[in-house]
Order: C-alpha cells, then sequence, then structure tokens
C-alpha cells in the first residue's frame, strides 16, 4: 500500500481472489489444502492478508455515565469492524494520546503504532438523550476525513455505534457496512417445535417471531427488511406465511395450500414458492395479495427452493430431473429453464449474491455438505468451505460476506465467511441448534 | 324365559352373565398401546381402548395394526419388500370402512430440509396411490410430509436413517 495523496483503501476482494489463484497456479508445496483433482473445483487458499488498521478511541464524556457509554460504544465500533476480517482495531492499551484530544491530534503518535486510520469523539448524556459526536481520521493524511453527529435515547446507544460503524466502513472501502442488517433464523426453544427467531447481524439481541409450538422454517426477509416470509405446519400442513416488521399477526398466504417455501422478489410484490401441485412439487410465482399465481414448473421432478436475480428478472432453483438435485436457472416468466450445477451429485441451497456476480450454493462432498460460489453461468466453481456439514447459505446485503449454517461434531450453529474464503466466524450468540439463517438488507 | 321374579341365585347368574362379557370388552384394548398420532396431523383419537365404542373404537383398533412402511435412501418408490405390509395395511383399512387415514411421509436427515419436504410428500403420495390400487378409496385417504423433521430415530447412522425413511398410516 502507497502513501499517496489518495485516500487509503482497503484491499478489495477482487485482489485477494488474484492473489489466490496466482499462489494456486504457482506452486503446489506440501501442506497447502489444494485438491488438484476434484473435477475443476478449486479449493481457496486462505491468501496472505493485510488488514486495516484503525485506532478507534473511547469516546469521551462529561459524566462517568457518559464515558462508560463512550467506551461501550468504541468497544461495538471495533467488534463490527473487525467481524469484517478486513479491519484490524488496534489495542487500547497501546494508544499513547489523551481521547479527549480531538483537535491538534498528532498523527505521529498514532503512525508509531501504526495506525492507518483513527477515530475519537465525544458523548454528552442529558436526561436520557445522548448526543454523540465522532471524527474520523486519516493518519497517513494527517487529517479529519468523516464528521458525523448522532443523537437518540441513551437505549439506542448500540444502533448509534454500528451507524457509525457503517460510515467508517463506507469510507474506507466504498462499500455498505452490513452493521444495521439482521439475521432470521429458525430454532428449537423446545422439543419437537421449530420457531422463527430474528437477531443483529451479529447474533444479539435474540427476539423470537412465532410461538405456536409447531414446525416454523425457512425465513426469508424482504429485499427492503420490511417483512418476513416463513413455512410453518401451525394448520397441520406446512403453509406459507408473512409478517411485518412488528413481528406480530402473521397471515398465511393461501392458507389451505400447501407449500414448502417462498421467497420474495427484488420489488416486493411477487414470492416465488414451491409448492406442491398435482402431487408433485413445483416452481409458482405468487402476488404478495396471495390471490393470483402463476406456474412456471411442469415437471415431475421435484422442483424446489427459487430465490431471485438481484435485478428480479431470472429465478434460481432446485430440480432433480437429472436424476439427482442440481441447480437449475429460468427467466422470471418461467422460460430458458437450463442446469447450472454440473460438478457433484448433489447440490442445493442456490442464492444470487446482491451484486450479481456470484451464486453461492451448498454442494454435497463425500457425504457432507460444503459451500460453494460460482458465477451466473455455473463456471468458476470455488469451493469456501471443506469440514463440518455447511448448509443454507445467504448473503450478506452488500455481498462481501456469507452466514450459512454449519454442524461440527454434536453441535449446529450460524457461521460467517468471507466471500473469499477467509474470516471463518461463529455467531457465539446465536442459540445452538439454530438453523436456516437469512440475511436482511439495511433495517432502517 | 318369562319376567317371573328371579330367585335370589338365578339373579346372581344373570348378573355375572351380563357382567363378564362386558368386562372382556373393556379390558381387551389394554393389553395393547395404541400409537399416538403426531402433533398437528388432525384430530386422531388417542389414548386406550378401554371403553370406546363405535368409530373410536375403529380407530384405536386400526391404528393397531396398521404398520410403517420403508424406503431407499433419496427414493419415493415402494420397494418390493415393502408390497407385502401396505397389502396388508389395506386389508385393515377396508376392515374399517369409517376409519380415514393419513399417509404421512419422512425422510432421514440427510440432503437439505427443503428437498426432503418434497422428498417426503413424494412417498406419502407412493404409499396412497399404492393402497388405491389396491381398491381403497382415494376420499379415505390424504397425505403429508414431515420431511425431515419428526425422526422415530435420532442417531447418525444407517441404522437411524433407514428407520426413519418412512411412511407412516394414522387412523382418524
Amino acid at each position: 500500500m502507497t502513501h499517496t495523496g489518495r485516500r487509503p483503501s482497503v484491499p478489495s476482494p477482487c485482489t485477494h481472489v488474484a492473489f489466490a489463484l496466482a499462489v494456486l497456479l504457482s506452486c503446489f508445496l506440501p501442506g497447502l489444502p489444494i485438491d488438484a483433482h476434484a473435477q475443476g473445483r478449486t479449493l481457496v487458499v486462505t491468501p496472505f492478508e493485510r488488514k486495516f488498521k484503525i485506532a478507534i478511541q473511547p469516546l469521551v464524556g462529561d459524566t462517568a455515565d457518559a464515558m462508560a457509554l463512550g467506551k461501550q460504544i468504541a468497544d461495538v465500533v471495533s467488534r463490527d469492524l473487525d467481524f469484517t476480517g478486513i479491519f484490524q482495531p488496534l489495542n487500547p492499551a497501546s494508544f499513547l494520546e489523551d481521547p479527549r484530544q480531538v483537535e491538534n491530534v498528532d498523527f505521529q503518535t498514532w503512525r508509531s503504532i501504526g495506525a492507518e486510520a483513527l477515530v475519537k469523539g465525544s458523548v454528552v448524556d442529558t436526561d436520557g438523550r445522548i448526543a454523540v459526536e465522532a471524527r474520523i481520521f486519516d493518519v497517513y493524511k494527517g487529517q479529519r476525513v468523516v464528521g458525523k453527529r448522532y443523537s437518540g435515547d441513551a437505549r439506542d446507544w448500540r444502533q448509534i455505534a454500528h451507524k457509525l460503524a457503517n460510515e467508517i466502513f463506507k469510507y474506507f472501502t466504498g462499500d455498505d457496512g452490513v452493521f444495521d442488517s439482521q439475521i432470521a433464523f429458525a430454532g428449537k426453544p423446545t422439543r419437537g417445535a421449530k420457531e422463527i427467531f430474528v437477531a443483529d447481524f451479529d447474533g444479539s439481541n435474540v427476539t423470537q417471531v412465532t410461538r405456536n409450538a409447531s414446525i416454523n422454517n425457512f425465513p426469508k426477509w424482504s429485499r427492503d427488511g420490511s417483512r418476513l416470509c416463513f413455512t410453518s405446519f401451525k394448520r397441520g400442513h406446512p403453509t406459507l406465511y408473512l409478517i411485518g416488521r412488528g413481528m406480530r399477526g402473521a397471515r398465511a398466504l393461501r392458507p389451505s395450500s400447501v407449500i414448502y417455501q417462498g421467497s420474495w422478489s427484488p420489488k416486493g410484490d411477487l414470492l416465488a414458492v414451491a409448492g406442491l401441485v398435482g402431487g408433485n412439487s413445483e416452481i409458482l410465482l405468487l402476488s404478495s395479495g396471495g390471490l393470483s399465481f402463476t406456474r412456471l414448473t411442469s415437471h415431475p421432478a421435484i422442483d424446489t427452493a427459487p430465490t431471485w436475480s438481484p435485478d428480479g428478472s431470472k429465478i434460481l432453483f432446485v430440480s432433480d430431473r437429472s436424476g439427482s438435485p442440481q441447480i437449475y436457472v429460468m427467466n422470471a416468466d418461467g422460460s430458458g429453464q437450463h442446469r447450472l450445477s454440473f460438478q457433484g451429485s448433489y447440490n442445493v441451497h442456490p442464492v444470487w449474491s446482491p451484486k450479481g456476480d456470484r451464486i453461492v450454493y451448498a454442494g454435497m462432498v463425500g457425504g457432507r455438505f460444503d459451500i460453494f460460489t460460482m458465477k451466473p453461468d455455473g463456471s468458476n466453481v470455488v469451493q469456501l468451505t471443506s469440514s463440518g456439514n455447511n448448509e443454507y447459505p445467504s448473503w450478506a446485503p452488500n455481498g462481501r460476506q456469507i452466514t450459512f449454517q454449519s454442524g461440527r461434531g454434536a453441535r449446529t450453529g450460524i457461521y460467517v465467511i468471507n466471500a473469499n474464503g477467509t474470516n471463518l466466524r461463529r455467531i457465539a450468540s446465536a442459540p445452538e441448534g439454530a438453523t436456516a439463517p437469512d440475511w436482511s438488507g439495511h433495517i432502517p | 324365559m318369562t319376567m317371573t321374579r328371579a330367585r335370589g341365585w338365578q339373579g346372581w347368574i344373570v348378573l355375572a352373565l351380563v357382567l363378564i362379557p362386558l368386562l372382556a370388552v373393556g379390558t381387551a384394548g389394554c393389553h395393547k398401546k395404541p400409537k399416538q398420532p403426531i402433533e398437528g396431523t388432525g384430530t386422531g383419537i388417542t389414548g386406550g381402548g378401554e371403553g370406546l365404542t363405535g368409530r373410536a373404537a375403529h380407530v384405536s383398533e386400526a391404528q393397531n395394526q396398521l404398520q410403517t412402511v420403508y424406503f431407499e435412501y433419496d427414493r419415493f418408490d415402494i420397494r418390493s419388500d415393502q408390497q407385502e405390509t401396505l397389502r396388508q395395511n389395506a386389508k385393515v383399512i377396508q376392515a374399517y370402512p369409517d376409519v380415514n387415514i393419513q399417509v404421512q411421509g419422512h425422510c432421514d436427515e440427510r440432503g437439505s430440509e427443503e428437498y426432503n419436504l418434497a422428498l417426503g410428500d413424494k412417498r406419502a403420495r407412493a404409499g396412497k396411490d399404492f393402497l388405491v390400487d389396491l381398491g381403497i378409496s382415494p376420499d379415505r385417504l390424504s397425505t403429508i410430509s414431515f420431511g425431515e423433521e419428526r425422526p422415530v430415530d435420532p442417531g447418525h447412522d444407517e441404522t437411524a436413517w433407514a428407520k426413519n425413511r418412512r411412511d407412516e398410516f394414522v387412523a382418524q
């Protein structure tokens, strides 16, 4: 990374993948986990990755409570940025400058500990309302580059921290951060029942959405985060339910129909669903009012798991019409159905990246599943995981990370991995046994 | 027999002759353990046979005699070694014309949950179609899939999986 007049930028994912491919092509060293014989699949070698070093000082406050909040905000911002796998928040024990020094910052002391960016700020706490001021500094340029103010209830401090983290992420990468997003998933609060939950993207603030002691599964967010659809057996047969952000009053879309699962069109006006038609699972389009439907597949095979391209023009689905489950694509009117996955005998859960450039899916390898990505034409298959039983991937709204469910040993949990295969981490505060995660867009 | 005033001991005999068959019928159901229908599948009658009469008794009796049918991995066609079980189930169903049957299809835990929901339906449908071919009226038969959500064996090996790939026949 050179110190030109331009702002320092974080290495893009393309750089990492290019580097990885260069490493792969140039050597087959003993010990590198490359499966050269796996029918053209490429296991991504963890590239040498230099993280962007950022110093986040506790925000200062005029009272002890404000100081405590300032530290909590700084902690959340640090954890958020660390979550992305491309920032390295520096250890506050190494900071030499007083956090109250917001003017005339001594950039040399920050350079001396390796910081490339710096965040300082303050919190004023007035009767349960807080005003937060934050400044982002480019250490190499030696200047302040962003100043933000936030206000709200003191108990919304975490949201403010996430907003600030998004601001920092956006400035240095050009992409939206994910810190205002949520995940929905299925959990097992009691034996025999499966209920829907939502949580913040990092697993905090887990909230139970359904409480019907039945089987509820496959939650999917609408793109604007305003609604969830999910499958429930509470009427005795599986059918699709919709619920708004208030998370109350779920209603069945077509109560007497057997619907296995659905997903929202990007505009939110349609749902692509897999439903039982003529004794067989077919893909249908339903209006979000549930009254009209269009049948898209008419094949005696099982056709299921429909998801949309980000521009709404195509639908991915799983079909076993060639003998075992594989990934197919079609136009949103059902025309042009053709197969995309040709490697491996059992490929499921296709989801198109919000960036449009990759499709993630789960492919069976030796009796268990791994997460793969491929181009929208089915080429350039890249394997992201190599152990555990990894299923049900879902993209972060900025397309940089993927959440998925993973069974490792006797435990199942929700994990996140970067799109280039690095930064695998478990969402520790999601309940044990959580499955079927779906990552929302930005929740305002 | 004229209804003259019975002598004391004759009265006891009559009482015994009436009571003993009643007791026999009443306790007959207690020896067998009826299968509980799975939650959320409708209004099946549960519990012991003691004192049940009419249709409730038929549901209970039919349930006791209906057997589970098993499937190969990733298949929904009826195996040749399972056909006799289905024939026996058909006889039971024919013997109780006032009883309806829900065929419940299940899968083992491998494979994706979404695909397995659909596969379970195909297994249920295959079981139903086989019974219809044997003369059972399709109006008496409903189907449902639970995918991999309701295993009978929570194990993670082929022994467990083989037990979970099944159709269950629930009397209603």
